[in-house]
């Protein structure tokens, strides 16, 4: 059997705002939450800037176990999880409830735990004598003293999606996607594809990440794809821009709730999109650069309109993966323009980024929900900080924010390892 | 979810000290004891705390290993586990012998997690320097600033290549560019049941008509941290270790396209769908097994420690009339355990000469799994 797949709720915090109504607000005023990182000193280091979720999120944990709240304190992106999920509680409660637990599942993609250096800083102290051993050492002595199964260091990859399961009683499974940049566009992908096939009901999908954590942040840095600039930090993304010089990094966390066609007709339900297509591919090409022919961001592009049942004009908006970084921008626009051809000028593109920064696992959902609140609203967000695009008006790559009416939308997200993934839908 | 179309047509595999199906077989069947005193003469063993782990050593080292090595310039930011993974994906297209596979249309789903554990040298190295910097040559300088010494030796310490060492989706990566796979494509994290939904998804694309073939890669990194992250979960003792197996998945009309012989026909894939538990004691249907079970011969899998897997296989004793596990070998193999215990279990189809064979896995948070897989002969 298979079923059509809809988007019944979204919600997300980013940079930009905690919940879709305020990051909806930000992008129309062209917010740009970019600046000098404060969660840690940056002191010393070659990079100081990053696109942070500056809001208290403890209110969303007053109801929370003291071990979830421990874990959120030392791993962000558990903290951002649970927020977003805590933001929607009741309404993901009111839909699941009403489901065969066998028949709801939780798919999300999640970045890798990186211990926060500059929150165990004081408990090194006491190995001076063994400095090489230190870090290993509060490490066994937190895992000593932890009275519970989840340790609070290193903590299972699966801890969002289990935590969420358990919470929500999603039985069908319960995946984690760790494809980089790619791991929650694809996490929606595989949600898509079990509905559709009619494995399940409902499927809750989504992502967290964020490497805004001294080692992380530093190891980003020292590879070369943190914007370096004069510039503030505001400023100094620029994606598809001929000057670009790197990313914005940043974190977030979102849930996408998908539903089979059978459930919302059982239920009277009142989707808001469809989700019609997607694509992904491999490069197998290098581990640090995408095929230089574009040939698997071409492939999935093409593969996500064909499977969609529709022409590359039908599209309205596409929000671009564009990084701002030297290597991709550009290969990104070729691949696309050389798939949908001459019908590329009626196709408002843009990237996001420069605005909430990159969100690395994240990346998908925050893009994808963003994808979803600009075509509720039918507003098409620019492309910050652009100044000299590297495309000419062979399609039409937004320098300002637009309103048009928005009925079919795609996404792409690319990663590190060359793992191409595009997601298309139509608005209901 | 019942097979008609989903054959297993190559296997390749690397564990500490096997790498032949034959030698994986024999093992089994000749040593029963459940001691690992004679892995610790000829592999390299740990012991830190009450965790135990076994490495992958020195595949390069392997004669048959050399030609599928990666190039220097790869191999320098490979896990052990990500070199394995290259060398598997390799050997699974050199065992078909096919000409003119179509990449394009090669769905690749890898079960991976544990990326930091072969870095845990690096990782001590740059904290030690961020902890405790040398801050005498600093002290009376002008501007003297704690956190600016600490950072900056950071820094200094930091490889240029350390995102690329622990990129978590470096398996499929490498994966793909040396076996040339680049069709649809996931990597899932981090427990067994990571293997079995990677299965799953090839099994799917196949029996739907939308791939013929789906390469199945589980690659299992251990180390301290997985060692840190399992403990709790298993009252303590810990026996685990790397490996990596891979299966090439096939469709019934391919194969008689290439004119081909399949290993084994993959006819079951049951999953518990209980709602797993992370935060209390794992809880599991104990009716699960004895009610889903193919054969009366299984490969389980499961445990963490010795005692546990004593318990397991009580357990299993009383659902199945012969069993076999690698535990006693290599502890528990993670995301690679249902591709190693599936290559274990086609040897066994194919010496024991039986009609099918199950494979039982349950994973650290209680999800459990029946895989059956059929002879073809």
């Amino acid at each position: 059997m298979s079923q059509k797949v809809y988007i019944l709720d979204y919600e997300s915090i980013t940079p930009l705002g905690l919940g879709d109504d305020e990051i909806l607000k930000s992008l129309k005023l062209n917010h740009l939450p970019g600046k000098d990182l404060s969660h840690f000193s940056t002191a010393g280091l070659k990079t100081h800037g990053a696109a942070c979720v500056e809001a208290d999120l403890t209110p969303f944990f007053e109801n929370c176990s003291d071990q979830v709240k421990e874990l959120a304190h030392f791993d962000r992106k558990f903290e951002l999880l649970v927020a977003t999920y805590k933001k929607c509680e009741s309404r993901l409660r009111d839909v699941i409830s009403k489901c065969d637990s066998k028949r709801a599942g939780v798919v999300l993609g999640v970045g890798l735990d990186v211990s926060p250096l500059e929150k165990i800083d004081k408990y090194m102290q006491v190995y001076k004598e063994n400095s090489l051993d230190a870090f290993n050492n509060v490490l066994m002595d937190f895992n000593e003293k932890n009275e519970n199964r989840v340790p609070i260091f290193q903590n299972p990859l699966d801890l969002s999606s289990l935590y969420l399961a358990e919470e929500l009683g999603l039985g069908a499974f319960q995946k984690t996607v760790i494809s980089a940049c790619t791991s929650s566009t694809q996490a929606i992908a595989l949600a898509y594809r079990s509905i559709h096939r009619g494995d399940t009901d409902i499927v809750l999908t989504g992502g967290t990440d964020s490497i805004l954590n001294l080692m992380a942040y530093t190891a980003f840095g020292k590879l070369g794809v943190i914007a370096k600039s004069d510039k503030a930090v505001h400023e100094y993304c620029k994606p598809f821009d001929k000057n670009r010089t790197g990313a914005l990094v940043g974190e977030a966390a979102g849930l996408c709730l998908m539903v089979g066609e059978e459930f919302v007709k059982k239920h009277g339900l009142k989707p808001k999109f469809e989700m019609i297509g997607y694509g992904n591919s491999l490069d197998g090409y290098k581990i640090t650069s995408a095929d230089p022919t574009g040939k698997g961001m071409k492939s999935v592009v093409k593969m996500a309109i064909e499977m969609g049942g529709i022409k590359a004009s039908d599209i309205d908006y596409v929000n671009l993966h564009g990084t701002g970084t030297r290597l991709n921008d550009e290969l990104e626009i070729e691949s696309f323009l050389s798939v949908v051809g001459e019908q590329g000028q009626g196709i408002s593109v843009s990237s996001t980024k420069s605005r909430h920064g990159h969100a690395i696992a994240a990346a998908g959902i925050q893009e994808f929900n963003l994808l979803c609140k600009c075509m509720e609203e039918n507003f098409v967000p620019a492309t910050m900080n652009l100044e000299n695009p590297v495309v000419g008006n062979e399609i039409d790559l937004l320098k300002e924010n637009k309103n048009k009416e928005l009925k079919v939308g795609m996404t792409n997200n690319f990663a590190f390892g060359g793992v191409n993934t595009s997601l298309i839908i139509r608005k209901l | 979810m019942n097979f008609d179309n989903v054959y297993i047509s190559s296997i390749s595999f690397r564990t500490p000290g096997i790498s032949s199906s034959t030698d994986l077989y024999n093992l089994v069947q000749s040593t029963q004891s459940s001691n690992v005193d004679w892995l610790k003469k000829e592999f390299k063993i740990s012991h830190m705390n009450r965790i135990s782990t076994v490495s992958l050593l020195d595949l390069h080292a392997k004669s048959k290993d050399v030609k599928f090595m990666p190039k220097k310039s790869d191999a320098k930011v490979m896990r052990p586990d990500i070199i394995a993974s290259a060398i598997c994906a390799q050997e699974l297209v050199e065992n078909i012998s096919a000409d003119n596979l179509d990449g394009d249309s090669i769905a690749f789903y890898m079960a991976n997690g544990f990326c930091l554990d072969r870095l845990s040298d690096t990782i001590d190295e740059m904290c030690s320097h961020y902890f405790h910097p040398d801050i005498e040559e600093h002290r009376g300088k002008e501007n003297f600033d704690l956190a600016t010494i600490k950072n900056q030796a950071l820094d200094r310490f930091t490889p240029p290549l350390f995102v690329l060492n622990a990129l978590t989706n470096a398996a499929q990566s490498f994966g793909s560019q040396y076996g040339g796979f680049y069709g649809d494509n996931a990597t899932l994290g981090n427990t067994s049941q990571s293997g079995f939904y990677s299965i799953e998804q090839g099994a799917n694309d196949i029996e739907s008509g939308a791939t013929n073939m789906a390469v199945i890669g589980g690659s299992n990194g251990v180390g301290r941290y997985s060692g840190i992250t399992h403990q709790g979960f298993c009252n303590g003792n810990l026996f685990e270790s790397e490996g990596s197996g891979f299966l090439l998945l096939e469709s019934g009309e391919s194969l008689a396209k290439r004119g081909a012989t399949p290993l084994a026909k993959l006819n079951t894939l049951l999953d518990s769908k209980e709602v797993p538990s992370i935060f209390k004691d794992v809880s599991y249907d104990k009716q699960f097994s004895i009610n889903n079970k193919k054969s009366e011969s299984v490969i389980f899998s499961g445990a963490f420690s010795n005692e546990s897997h004593e318990e397991l296989k009580l357990e299993v004793e009383s659902n199945w009339e012969s069993q076999k596990s690698l535990f006693p070998f290599w502890g528990n193999l993670g995301v690679a355990q249902n591709n190693l215990d599936i290559i274990l279990a086609i040897e066994t189809v194919l010496k024991e000469k039986l009609p099918s064979i199950d494979c039982f896995n349950r994973d650290l948070f209680g999800r459990q799994s029946i895989i059956n897989i059929g002879s073809c002969s």
